[in-house]
């Protein structure tokens, strides 16, 4: 380890007569499949755990440090989301009508997207995820299928949590847009655990 | 679907009103679908009672929310008294949750993305770097990257991995443009490599003396051994991105295994 950077030569190191070099592949690929050449040697298992534990410890050490740095997220977080904000992309227009034949009025997909995401994590136990709408929203009447994932808390009962958000998109849609929701599906992908309880 | 509650909905919703008529709407609004819903419950659906808060006021006053609770959070995770139902619920889903709702243009889902994995981004880049200096910008730059190809992203639930490779394509992009005005021994130091063991020795945690070890390998030989083991590059993805040959990665790896080892066999 001490020739000179940059040189192609590899350091032709050997532990119990296998290179390193081929210690660390069969390392990467999950010691799969077995050596008993390699397992049978009590130096090249010493090797083997240094080098795991090292491998470990170069990206454990990052996120240690990373928890440790004082908080400076502020600065550079305030300004992605100032340059995000610029980029919203709307989708498609749900029109909403109006008497009056002058009054052009419509919601985003995008909008829409938000209230049905806000309905879902105002109810306990859920929060939620993907929206989809399937159906030509922009065209007046036309069936629409909502589709949503979500995340259910721990213990939940998932068939009397997704019964109350079907409901709740369903309320929300009703009242804000004139969407014609013939179904709301409801897929549960995922379960969380809560980090706190709320007070 | 008929025992529908009623939403405690404040909701802005986004109504782009081109030739808007201000005049007080029917009571009615607009014919609306009948399914679902009860008349009764919605009692605020008078079209004239909507705000005509655009797409962006509902962004800000999420992120408003976010820093709120991050705020709250730094003072020591005080319990939230404001009038939000419960605390954010997004503090507590996974990764996978969080990029699907960015996805779909969740900009506080990808808030609390940020603010996860931010920090790690941060550190990493430095390290490959050499220096803090520009980690910032590239962490942001590559958020803001990530974001605009968040619809590439095949696996939400590894988006972290996924954002760990954009951010050391951001650094590489940054060592390129350094590399074109400078001197690279103007900005790529000596290894400090004078450090006794003893020194390591001291370092209270094993963490401590990963950390120093990292620090005292020469850049370029830590810029392979992270790209290689933090953001999972292969020899050849390494060999193309800094422009060297697939033999000279293989070889900077192995001496920085062989130090790195060799700083770490104390804590074997």
């Amino acid at each position: 380890m001490t020739s000179d950077d940059g040189s192609d030569a590899l350091p032709d190191e050997t532990v119990d007569g296998f290179s390193v070099e081929r210690l660390s592949d069969y390392l990467d690929s999950g010691r799969t499949p077995r050596d008993p050449g390699i397992e049978g040697s009590a130096a090249c298992r010493l090797y083997l755990h240094s080098l795991a534990q090292v491998h470990e410890l170069s990206r454990a050490s990052l996120e240690d440090e990373a928890a440790r740095e004082p908080d400076r997220d502020g600065a550079w977080i305030g300004g992605l989301l100032e340059s995000i904000k610029k980029e919203i992309v709307g989708g498609r227009r749900i029109p909403i009508g109006h008497p009056d034949a002058d009054v052009d009025l419509g919601i985003t997909e995008a909008a829409a997207r938000g209230l049905v995401r806000r309905t879902g994590d105002a109810q306990s136990g859920v929060v939620l995820g993907a929206t989809t709408f399937v159906g030509d929203v922009t065209a007046p009447g036309e069936p629409i299928t909502v589709e949503v994932t979500a995340a259910a808390r721990y213990g939940e009962d998932l068939a009397r949590l997704s019964d109350e958000l079907r409901a709740r998109i369903v309320e929300t849609l009703a009242r804000h847009t004139e969407l014609n929701v013939v179904a709301v599906d409801v897929t549960i992908d995922d379960v969380y655990l809560p980090r706190r309880e709320a007070p | 679907m008929s025992d529908v509650t009623v939403v405690q909905a404040t909701i802005r919703i986004s109504l782009r009103a081109t030739r808007f008529a201000a005049n007080p709407s029917p009571a009615q609004g607009p014919s609306r679908p009948s399914r679902g819903a009860s008349p009764s419950t919605r009692p605020h659906s008078r079209s004239g009672q909507r705000d005509g808060a655009a797409d962006e006021e509902v962004v800000v006053t999420e992120s408003r929310r976010v820093a709120a609770i991050a705020a709250r959070e730094r003072e020591g995770g005080a319990a939230i008294t404001t009038d939000d139902p419960r605390p954010d619920p997004l503090l507590d889903a996974s990764d996978a949750t969080l990029a699907a709702r960015a996805r779909d243009g969740d900009i506080h889902a990808y808030e609390v993305i940020a603010r996860r994995h931010g920090p790690l981004m941060r550190v990493y880049a430095g390290r490959l770097l050499g220096a803090d200096a520009d980690s910032d910008d590239v962490v942001q730059d590559a958020f803001l990257t990530a974001w605009r190809r968040l619809a590439d992203l095949e696996n939400p639930a590894q988006i972290r991995n996924w954002l760990m490779r954009i951010v050391s394509s951001k650094s590489i992009d940054r060592l390129r443009a350094r590399r074109e005005h400078d001197d690279i021994d103007a900005w790529d130091p000596p290894a400090r490599r004078s450090q006794t063991p003893d020194r390591v020795v001291e370092a209270r945690l094993q963490m401590d003396a990963m950390w120093s070890a990292l620090e005292r390998l020469p850049l370029d030989q830590r810029r392979c051994w992270l790209l290689r083991e933090t953001a999972g590059y292969s020899y050849s993805e390494i060999a193309e991105a800094l422009g060297m040959s697939v033999s000279t990665v293989r070889g900077r790896i192995a001496r920085a295994r062989a130090f790195l080892i060799t700083e770490m066999e104390a804590w074997r």
